[in-house]
Formats: C-alpha cells, sequence, structure tokens
C-alpha cells in the first residue's frame, strides 16, 4: 500500500469526504490520518462541511404524508417486535404479536391523519361560513347605500323643488290663488303662487287622496279656449304635493291671461289633454 | 412536550429510550432532506421513498450508530443516506429511467438556477445554507461542477469520472479538490455569517 505523506493526504481529504477515492487510495489516506492528527482533524472539517455542501445542492423534493405514515407505523411495529422474545416456540407469537401491531399502528395512524383532516374541515366550514356571512353583511350595506343615494337624490328634489318656489314667492308681481277640492276630492285643498310677468307659478296641495297604481296628478292652466299641462306631480303619505310650473315652457298662448287654475287625475305620466277627473279648482281672476 | 425546539442530540438520546415522539420530531424535520438527496441519486420517487425509510429505520432502530464527537447529526444522516442512495442505484441500475446522471449543460436546462421549485414551507430547516451552497455551485466552472456531480450523486471514483469524460485523472482530482475548496468556503462562511448574528 502506497505510503502518503502530509501534502499527498490533503489533496486527497475532499475527493475522500464525498466518496469519489476507490477502496486503494481510501485504505492508504486512512492509514495515514490514524498517523497524524493535524491531518485527521483536516479530513473531519471536509466530510462535515463538505458532505453536506454538496448534499444540500440536491433540489429540495417534498417526501409524500403516506410515506410518514409508513415510516412510523415501521416504527411502532419495530418498538413492540423488539421488546418481545424472539426464540424457540414463540418466534410465531411474536411474528403474529408483530402484525397485529403494524395493524393497530397503522389504524391508529390512520385515526390521527382522520382527526387532522376533520380538523380541516371543520376549518373549512367555519371559514366558509364567516365568507356567506361577510357576504350578507356586504349585501345590506350596498342595499343601506342605495336608500341612502336614493334619499340624497330626493332631497335634492326637494331643495331644487323649494328654492323654485322661493323663487315665485319672491317675485313682485305674485299673486295667490287658492284652489278647492271638488266633489271627487272634497277635503282636498291648494294654494298657487304666480307671477304673470316671469310665467312662472308653484303649486302647493295637501290632502289630497293616494292614486292608484298607473294614475299621476296634473295641473293645467286654463285660458279661455286652451287648456295648458303644468307639469305631473305625486303626493306624500300624507297627501301633499309640490310642483313647480314653467308655463312659457309648456305653450302658454302670447298675451293671453290664465282664467281657471285646475288638477286632474291622468294616466302616469300625464297627458296633453285633460281626460281625468278634476281634484282641485281655483280662479285665476 | 413540545419536541420541535429540542436539538438533534436530544431528540437521538431520547431514540435511546424508544421516544417514539422524537423520532417523529426527526422525521419531520429532516424527510424532505433525506427524500431530495436519495432521489437526486437514484431519479425514481419510489425507489427514493423505500431508501428514506430504509434510512430512518435504520436510525430507530441503532440509534447508537450516530456518535456525537464526530459531527453533526444532519451530516451524518445525509452521509448515511448517501451512501444507502448510491448502494441502491448500483442494485437497480438497470431498473432505473436515468443511467447516469444528465451532463453539466443539460442539467442547467432541466433544473432552475435558483430555488424556484423548493417549497418555502419545506426549507425552514438548513434554508439558508442551503441557498449558500447552490449558489457556490451554480458559480463553479462548469467541468468542476460536473466532477463533484459525478462522484457524490453518481457514485464514481475519480478514476471512473475521468475514464467516463475522457480527461487525465489529474485533471479530475484538481477539478474535484477546487471545486469542493470553494463548496466548502461558501458553507463556512454561512455558518460563520450564523454564529456572527
Amino acid at each position: 500500500m502506497t505510503q502518503l505523506d502530509c501534502p499527498a493526504a490533503r489533496d486527497d481529504i475532499d475527493a475522500y469526504a464525498i466518496g469519489a477515492l476507490d477502496a486503494e487510495e481510501a485504505r492508504a489516506l486512512e492509514a495515514h490520518l490514524s498517523r497524524c492528527s493535524d491531518c485527521s482533524r483536516l479530513a473531519e472539517d471536509a466530510r462535515e462541511s463538505g458532505t453536506m455542501a454538496v448534499a444540500m445542492t440536491a433540489p429540495l423534493a417534498s417526501s409524500s404524508p403516506a410515506l410518514k405514515a409508513r415510516v412510523m407505523a415501521s416504527a411502532a411495529v419495530l418498538t413492540d417486535a423488539t421488546s418481545r422474545p424472539r426464540h424457540g416456540a414463540r418466534r410465531w407469537q411474536a411474528a403474529a404479536a408483530a402484525l397485529v401491531a403494524a395493524v393497530i399502528a397503522i389504524f391508529a395512524w390512520g385515526m390521527v391523519m382522520q382527526r387532522r383532516v376533520d380538523r380541516l374541515d371543520e376549518r373549512n366550514a367555519a371559514l366558509r361560513a364567516d365568507a356567506t356571512a361577510q357576504s350578507t353583511e356586504l349585501a345590506r350595506v350596498h342595499t343601506e347605500l342605495q336608500q341612502m343615494t336614493d334619499f340624497n337624490a330626493r332631497l335634492a328634489g326637494t331643495v331644487g323643488t323649494q328654492d323654485a318656489i322661493l323663487d315665485v314667492v319672491t317675485q313682485p308681481d305674485v299673486r295667490r290663488t287658492p284652489m278647492t277640492g271638488t266633489a271627487v276630492a272634497p277635503r282636498a285643498s291648494a294654494r298657487y303662487l304666480w307671477s304673470p310677468a316671469q310665467e312662472v307659478g308653484a303649486l302647493m296641495a295637501q290632502d289630497l287622496p293616494s292614486l292608484g297604481a298607473g294614475q299621476t296628478y296634473q295641473m293645467w292652466v286654463v285660458y279661455a279656449d286652451k287648456w295648458v299641462s303644468g307639469g305631473s306631480f305625486s303626493v306624500d303619505a300624507s297627501g301633499a304635493g309640490r310642483l313647480v310650473v314653467r308655463t312659457a315652457e309648456q305653450g302658454e298662448p302670447a298675451g293671453a291671461a290664465p282664467s281657471w287654475f285646475c288638477v286632474t287625475i291622468e294616466a302616469s305620466g300625464g297627458t296633453t289633454g285633460h281626460t281625468g277627473a278634476m281634484v282641485l279648482r281655483g280662479s285665476a281672476q | 412536550m413540545d419536541y420541535t425546539g429540542l436539538r438533534d442530540e436530544e431528540l437521538m438520546d431520547r431514540l435511546a429510550s424508544r421516544d417514539l415522539n422524537a423520532f417523529e420530531a426527526l422525521y419531520d424535520r429532516y424527510a424532505d432532506a433525506v427524500f431530495s438527496v436519495a432521489l437526486r441519486v437514484v431519479g425514481d420517487t419510489h425507489v427514493a421513498e423505500d431508501v428514506t425509510q430504509d434510512v430512518f429505520l435504520r436510525v430507530w432502530r441503532r440509534p447508537d450508530h450516530f456518535d456525537v464527537r464526530r459531527g453533526r447529526f444532519v451530516t451524518w444522516l445525509l452521509s448515511v443516506t448517501r451512501n444507502r442512495s448510491i448502494d441502491e442505484r448500483r442494485s437497480y441500475s438497470r431498473r432505473l429511467r436515468h443511467e447516469a446522471l444528465p451532463s453539466a449543460e443539460e442539467e442547467d436546462d432541466v433544473l432552475p438556477s435558483t430555488d424556484a421549485r423548493d417549497d418555502p414551507a419545506l426549507a425552514t430547516v438548513l434554508s439558508d445554507e442551503r441557498q449558500a451552497v447552490r449558489r457556490a455551485m451554480e458559480t463553479l466552472p462548469p467541468e468542476q461542477r460536473l466532477a463533484i456531480q459525478l462522484a457524490y450523486f453518481g457514485g464514481l471514483t475519480q478514476q471512473e469520472i475521468a475514464n467516463k469524460l475522457g480527461q487525465p485523472l489529474g485533471t479530475v482530482k484538481t477539478r474535484i479538490r477546487l471545486g469542493m475548496q470553494k463548496m466548502r468556503g461558501a458553507l463556512e462562511e454561512r455558518r460563520n455569517k450564523d454564529r456572527t448574528f
């Protein structure tokens, strides 16, 4: 066998660490290491860090849960089997006991895995319930937001109407015409404030009856030979309704003075000529 | 009792008294590392699983085979894994899909250059060291990398590598020595940083 000196030995210790020496080379190096503590320490260092460094370059792969179950069950069986007598006539009993232990171990391991699956199922169900609750809450918030948006729109409309009425009231030539309910709505009444110069008016009605679906109230400015629509309006739960009338935009006859103001019940959307029952009227004279 | 906080050597002490929970803690800690080395050597998932099972059951049966005075547990465990895998590779070489390791060039095509394939959840143990040595391996000249991989994962001696590559033996020895010095340097540098912090 070749006798190695320290430099030759140190040239081989990295190859030795990763198992790249053939049998004869390895024996020669080991013989040197047994005599040389310095080289022996270097070889230990090479084995410690060299093998680890190369081993860890293997791409990390995931071992399966089934493999773990297999290993753990086998370990449990080995524990049991090694603790029993294995000689003479009772060897078959030991083997049978090992088999039973294997079955029990596998069953027990299965139970452990099943419990883990059950716990995951429970967490899954809880997460799904949470998601459902959040969806419901989201829908509720969305509905509230929609209601607030609608209310905002209604408020903006009301403020716009109030501003228009204020504009009519502050006209220097404003006139006030009371309107009374007809036999169709005897409790109803209204005031119509209007400015002949500005051809604008504001109707404020109260105690009008609720209408059925597909119906609306429509305001009319009546001239000697023509009914001009002032627009349609609805009433709230108390029977109150507001309407701003701009007769110039509705085809008021030039230079003519109105004789009557009327409110009728018409089909939704209003009509160009009055057809329904009259509920309010007031003389413009 | 929480076994996850115990050191490897403490868990190995408990194996002597047949503590199955300690064994499970060691398995959880190193099963993927062992399986990865086995798979890299044998190239077949089922055979790699058999090797992994065999290695861990050897640990369970004979924990006294590990000598704490001779180094870290994981170093010993992966050495056992590598040697067992090489034996399996030689015994079943006809059954294996890969008769030989891919060349360095082929391997560069097959494997990503970073740890992109690695599952972060699996890499809690040794992750920093693993990244350091993989980076070091990537920076080696291809001929040094190939020689080291053929030796460690392919189970070839320096002479067999020289024959396989048609290179002088001295050239192969130099490649392995220089490459291993860089790999060891990268790992030791990483460990020194860990000690510093």
